[in-house]
């Protein structure tokens, strides 16, 4: 999602939540920590008495307790109130124009847009998985870049995915990740309008990809607003299916998408 | 380094009963857990390669057998309590049965539609890797090629008398954290009571949304 941001005025604001975020954060932990402890010292004594059939269910391993609130969500109700506009804006905005735009593009075209910025990008996973030391990784990248950039005719064509289906490049690198990798942490979890879930780490993840998109490089905004356009609306059904699925199988939908987007982001970061 | 872009994996869940139904290609001695997996996917496969399949009117019938049939790899208990986590405790044995059976039926409706995507989906073994310290519990590994895509799905097994699946984890999303997000976050503003209200009446929402499917 490269929508145009002033850069300026978005990092100062960006900096100022990340540090009030990172104190809160710390504060989170502390009191998680106590409680865990516990619950830890609760569970001994049950152990300790184990002639009850009940304790039995009680008292299991509880392989997810440090997984619980790992990332603090200190802007709650604003995000629900972000999370309650995106949830509108895509019903009744991003549906329909998704549904008119996949009537008139025809599916390969659609695929071809998708490769097209896809190879575009190319920049930030590169430079991702290089400052990650990922270097196979980032070889693999160029190879790629290469080869669809001159046999798949500018991109449209995912022509290196033919000549090697074993392709490792499972993961889209990004400057969040990098962040991660020097010891950033999350710091908070925040919903952007439009832009959907993120922390405070990714957004600042999110500046470093939008410096190196050439889209951002385009000078005027005209053409450059028709771009960031034409590359959202292609990829609008595919999200959209995505979070449909989502809100049906959930329950408490905020809280079903803040972990899904904390469990995904964790999971990226340690392969 | 596309945010919106993230629901789509979280999505992914949905297709939870798609690569449920895929043919294993394992090699090695498989181990219980591996092969008590391996013999639910078969036989759901069986089931889903039967003509009744494609024909409405045996269809409905069809595909209560492939439930049970999927319902008998979980252990619902297991799933159950860790999805409700530290607050188990604070249940009583009465409300205890009562999640348990909701929380199935929940389960179980949602994916009860979802084996009309299956395309013939493959699943790959890749590994397995022991959990905790007791020696009861291991994490299988694989991968389903779904669109051109390399999907990564584990299932997190416990041995109680049987291997049974206490959690699936999907593109490292895990369906029993996620759900236990959601219910903190559901006892935080209300009761036991009112938790298993909202699981039965979502449960309610999926069969009646599978009734008018049909």
């Amino acid at each position: 999602m490269k929508f145009f941001i002033n850069i300026r005025q978005l990092s100062g604001l960006v900096l100022v939540l990340f540090l009030a975020g990172c104190t809160s954060h710390v504060s989170k932990t502390a009191q998680f920590e106590l409680s865990t402890m516990a619950v830890a010292a609760g569970s001994t004594n049950q152990s300790d008495n184990q002639t009850d059939n009940q304790a039995d269910s009680d008292d299991y391993e509880d392989e997810y307790a440090d997984l619980d609130s790992q990332v603090a969500d200190p802007l709650e109700s604003w995000n629900r109130v972000m999370f309650a506009f995106n949830d509108v804006t895509y019903r009744f905005i991003a549906k329909p124009i998704s549904k008119g735009y996949d009537f008139i593009v025809p599916s390969p075209v659609r695929t071809g847009i998708k490769n097209f910025f896809y190879n575009l990008t190319f920049p930030v996973r590169f430079v991702g998985n290089f400052l990650q030391g990922k270097g196979t990784n980032a070889g693999f990248e160029f190879t790629q870049f290469l080869v669809n950039s001159t046999f798949g005719i500018g991109g449209l064509i995912d022509f290196y995915q033919r000549v090697e289906p074993d392709n490792p490049l499972k993961d889209d690198e990004d400057f969040g990740q990098v962040l991660a990798h020097m010891g950033l942490g999350d710091g908070f979890y925040i919903v952007w309008p439009l832009l959907g879930p993120s922390t405070a780490r990714n957004t600042l993840g999110m500046i470093g990809d939008a410096l190196l998109n050439p889209v951002t490089y385009i000078s005027h905004w005209k053409p450059r607003l028709a771009t960031v356009g034409i590359n959202t609306v292609n990829g609008l059904s595919e999200r959209l299916r995505g979070y449909d699925a989502m809100k049906k199988n959930a329950i408490e939908p905020y809280s079903a998408l803040r972990d899904g987007y904390i469990q995904f982001r964790k999971g990226k970061l340690e392969r | 380094m596309r945010p919106i872009i993230i629901p789509t994996l979280i999505g992914a869940i949905y297709y939870l009963l798609v690569f449920w139904a895929a043919s294993p290609v394992w090699a090695q001695a498989p181990s219980e857990a591996r092969q008590a997996l391996e013999k639910t996917v078969n036989l759901v496969l069986e089931e889903l390669n039967k003509p009744e399949i494609k024909n409405s009117a045996t269809r409905a019938q069809e595909m209560d057998k492939v439930e049970e049939i999927m319902a008998g790899l979980f252990s619902f208990e297991e799933l159950s309590l860790r999805t409700v986590g530290p607050n188990w405790k604070n249940f009583n044995d009465d409300q205890k049965t009562r999640f348990i059976n909701e929380f199935r039926r929940m389960l179980r409706s949602s994916y009860a539609n979802t084996f009309e995507e299956y395309d013939g989906e493959v699943l790959n073994y890749v590994g397995e890797t022991p959990q905790g310290n007791q020696g009861d519990r291991v994490q299988i590994d694989t991968t389903v090629l779904s669109k051109g895509k390399q999907i990564p799905i584990s299932f997190r097994m416990i041995n109680k008398n049987a291997w049974k699946v206490y959690d699936i984890v999907i593109e490292n999303i895990s369906l029993v954290q996620n759900y236990r997000s959601q219910f903190q976050s559901l006892l935080q503003k209300g009761d036991i009571e009112g938790l298993i209200k909202s699981v039965s009446q979502k449960a309610d929402e999926f069969n009646q949304k599978n009734k008018i499917g049909q």
